[in-house]
């Protein structure tokens, strides 16, 4: 990913370049659309998202420190965050079962073909990573990205005891570090 | 604490699982600005961005949404100009004078903000329109692209069915693929269509894109794909949930056999 190019973008959107900002989602816009569809589960809530992504990174690229994180994972965090909030609001109106139920069915959907050949490299070397996880930590590790829910209201949702779901994750980080070759406290 | 520990909180903090002690743990030693929970949590951040990318299907956004950004942004700039000018104005003379002014102002203010309101809508909705145009530009070089490309190949979709819509495909090698079809029913709520490329040799059909017919029945995709058309025994079209789907969950209702 072009990370170096993505946070030259950052910095001139900070100075206030509003080309450098179009510029920026016109590199990233998929990837932040991407997260939002999958959080949010429809389009129109995925559209809202991203904006307000966009709008957020006009607002904050000036406190954007390529110390504390890439531009990748600064957009994908901020994408989640937000799509989580959207789910959250949902839910407040009464849709909650819905939303939830959505990322639910969601999860653990296997090998996607698209992905394989849209993919970079560097996403293709985590879903391999993903293959060698058991079933259950699949599902609770990707359950616990798309939901937002604590352990314990993932094991309430997952119908299991709290300790089972906390090694599930655990083991399966710990897993997937290994087969990512990432030592705990090396650089992913 | 040590580095294992430390990892497992910054991770389970990054994807918002910890609560209680835990979470309280986490927090103080982000909050003291601790060199090593800093570094472990830009770590976990760009760990759990991978997963959550690698975990995401690919989904284009729609082409209006970048000139609605603009917009937006424009709008804030503007407020935010005009705060500021309001916010530096000078004051001077007694305070019956600095009122007075003050006043004026206002109301000078209020017509030009009247004003230019009318003014910047009316180039918004310019903006608005040539990025669609421009947009358009582009879909249609890259249709002719595609059809005069000198290895394009020429796919018909059908099904067994009568009075069906009718479906082409042309690919185009390097160039790409497109899809059109025509009376195209609407689809039902939450539903959208998806192509799929079939490859040679029996592999899981990939992804070319999701569509929905516009009002008259017309479709044309410029289809998202990274095979060859030597690499494809066939195209399929099938229904799916808004979204798509990462592989079809119904069986396809048109397909098209590449032929040689």
């Amino acid at each position: 990913m072009a990370d170096p190019h993505w946070e030259r973008c950052i910095q001139r959107t900070a100075r206030g370049d509003q080309q450098a900002l179009a510029e920026l989602y016109d590199l990233s816009s998929r990837l932040v659309y991407s997260v939002a569809l999958r959080i949010a589960g429809n389009s129109a809530d995925a559209e809202e998202i991203a904006l307000d992504v966009y709008s957020q990174v006009w607002k904050l690229a000036k406190d954007y420190s390529p110390d504390r994180g890439s531009p990748t994972s600064w957009l994908v965090m901020m994408a989640r965050s937000r799509a989580l909030d959207k789910v959250r609001s949902r839910a407040a109106r009464g849709q909650h079962e819905t939303a939830l139920d959505m990322v639910f069915d969601a999860a653990s959907p296997g090998e996607s073909a698209e992905d394989a050949v849209l993919a970079s490299e560097s996403q293709q070397r985590v879903r391999l990573a993903m293959r060698e996880l058991s079933a259950d930590q699949r599902q609770a590790i990707e359950l616990s990205f798309f939901s937002g829910l604590t352990h314990s209201e993932l094991a309430e949702r997952l119908g299991q005891p709290l300790g089972t779901v906390k090694t599930r994750i655990r083991l399966g980080m710990i897993k997937l570090r290994t087969a990512l070759g990432v030592a705990a406290g090396e650089v992913v | 604490m040590d580095k294992q520990l430390l990892t497992q909180l910054c991770d389970e903090y990054t994807l918002g699982l910890l609560e209680g002690e835990e979470l309280q743990q986490i927090e103080r030693l982000i909050q003291s600005d601790d060199p090593a929970a800093r570094e472990q949590l830009k770590k976990s951040e760009a760990l759990v961005a991978e997963l959550v990318l690698s975990a995401a299907a690919v989904a284009e956004p729609p082409a209006l949404l970048r000139s609605q950004l603009t917009n937006r942004i424009g709008d804030q700039e503007r407020s935010r100009t005009a705060e500021r000018a309001v916010a530096t104005r000078p004051r001077s003379g007694s305070w019956v004078t600095g009122w007075a002014v003050a006043a004026g102002l206002a109301v000078a203010s209020l017509y030009s903000f009247m004003a230019l309101r009318g003014a910047n809508s009316e180039l918004r909705r310019v903006e608005g329109q040539l990025a669609s145009v421009r947009t358009e530009a582009a879909r249609s070089r890259k249709v002719l692209e595609v059809v005069f490309a000198r290895d394009a190949r020429f796919i018909r979709l059908s099904t067994a069915a009568p009075n069906e819509p009718q479906f082409r495909a042309f690919w185009g090698g390097s160039a790409g693929l497109v899809l059109s079809g025509l009376d195209v029913p609407a689809l039902k709520q939450g539903r959208t269509l998806q192509l799929w490329v079939v490859p040679k040799g029996g592999g899981n059909p990939v992804s070319a894109g999701v569509f929905a017919p516009q009002a008259n029945g017309q479709v044309l995709l410029i289809a998202e794909t990274q095979l060859q058309p030597g690499q494809a025994a066939a195209l399929a079209i099938s229904d799916e949930p808004e979204g798509g789907s990462p592989q079809p969950t119904t069986k396809p209702v048109f397909v098209g056999a590449m032929g040689e």
